[in-house]
């Protein structure tokens, strides 16, 4: 059952990837062809003047003379933004696939509510590892992060409960942190 | 002649009451929490009663694995896990008095022996 989650989250992170990659293509293919549709002056122009306010609408388009600047001018303003849109839309991957992997997949045949329940026990794990991993990060770890860490111990599964102690007992062992208590005593 | 025999009679006496003392109160054997990279050992009594107050050996039975935790007198700490049905079960039988040697690796307890025995400090 939890294989065919972990499909469904692969798939739907495919699915995510193509879907993002088709729109940014989109959108490049957009800008690009836009931009080529017009004189490279006409638009170089009232940039040119936002700059400087010398430059005038009325100057000839046909200056010889500026063809090369202009062309420099719009290929930075492509350049510039297709790396802004990339920008964005790597954030926007980044977030939603954030998302995805602090939500776990659903799994099928199981109620709406037993789903919920997985997914409840599942962040309550990551909440747990996260506060772990971070303690471990900065190698401090004192009773108030073994009582954040062990807060939610009894709705883990036994997996989740053995994962998150052997992560903690793999730290104390290479001497990462130090803990002079057995964290079952943090158990509520 | 007379002081001799005296001195014979004492020492013989000494000897006898050497030996029943010794006798009622068995053989005895310390065992401080000793820990490293790949062992863990020590008696629940040892540490216990260790004057230390440093030294804490403890068996965590979580149901699915069983966690133990060791510090020595130095204040050095291991621990491991164990979801073995047979280990599981080794550890469950041991006592307040019992004498454990575990072998670690990494955060596994990879072997388990427990020791019942008198010859083990009781927790006072």
């Amino acid at each position: 059952m939890k294989q065919s989650g972990n499909h469904f989250m692969q798939r739907s992170l495919i699915g995510l990837y193509l879907g993002v990659g088709f729109i940014a293509g989109l959108q490049v293919f957009h800008l690009w062809s836009g931009c080529n549709s017009h004189n490279s002056n006409q638009i170089a122009t009232p940039q040119s003047q936002e700059q400087n306010n010398i430059v005038s609408l009325a100057e000839p388009a046909n200056d010889n003379s500026k063809d090369l600047p202009s062309n420099q001018l719009l290929q930075e303003y492509i350049q510039a933004e297709i790396a802004h849109q990339f920008a964005l839309q790597t954030e926007e991957i980044k977030h939603l696939i954030s998302q995805l992997e602090t939500r776990p997949a659903l799994i099928p045949g199981q109620t709406f509510e037993e789903n919920e329940a997985d997914a409840r026990q599942q962040e309550t794990y990551i909440l747990s590892v996260n506060t772990l991993d971070a303690s471990i990060a900065a190698e401090y770890f004192d009773e108030a992060t073994a009582t954040e860490v062990m807060s939610g111990f009894n709705s883990l599964s036994d997996d989740q409960k053995h994962q998150l102690i052997t992560i903690y007992s793999d730290a104390i062992n290479a001497g990462k942190i130090y803990f002079e208590k057995p964290l079952i005593e943090f158990i509520n | 002649m007379k002081l001799t025999s005296i001195a014979m009679k004492l020492f013989t006496s000494a000897v006898i009451c050497a030996a029943s003392l010794s006798a009622h109160a068995g053989y005895k054997q310390t065992g401080n929490v000793e820990v490293s990279s790949t062992t863990i050992k020590g008696s629940f009594g040892s540490a216990r009663n260790s004057s230390d107050s440093k030294q804490i050996l403890s068996i965590s039975d979580y149901g699915n694995f069983v966690l133990i935790f060791a510090k020595n007198s130095a204040g050095s700490i291991k621990t491991c896990t164990t979801s073995d049905q047979t280990k599981k079960e080794q550890l469950r039988g041991a006592t307040s008095d019992s004498y454990l040697i575990i072998g670690l690796s990494g955060s596994t307890c990879s072997s388990v022996y427990v020791d019942n025995s008198s010859k083990h400090e009781a927790k006072r």
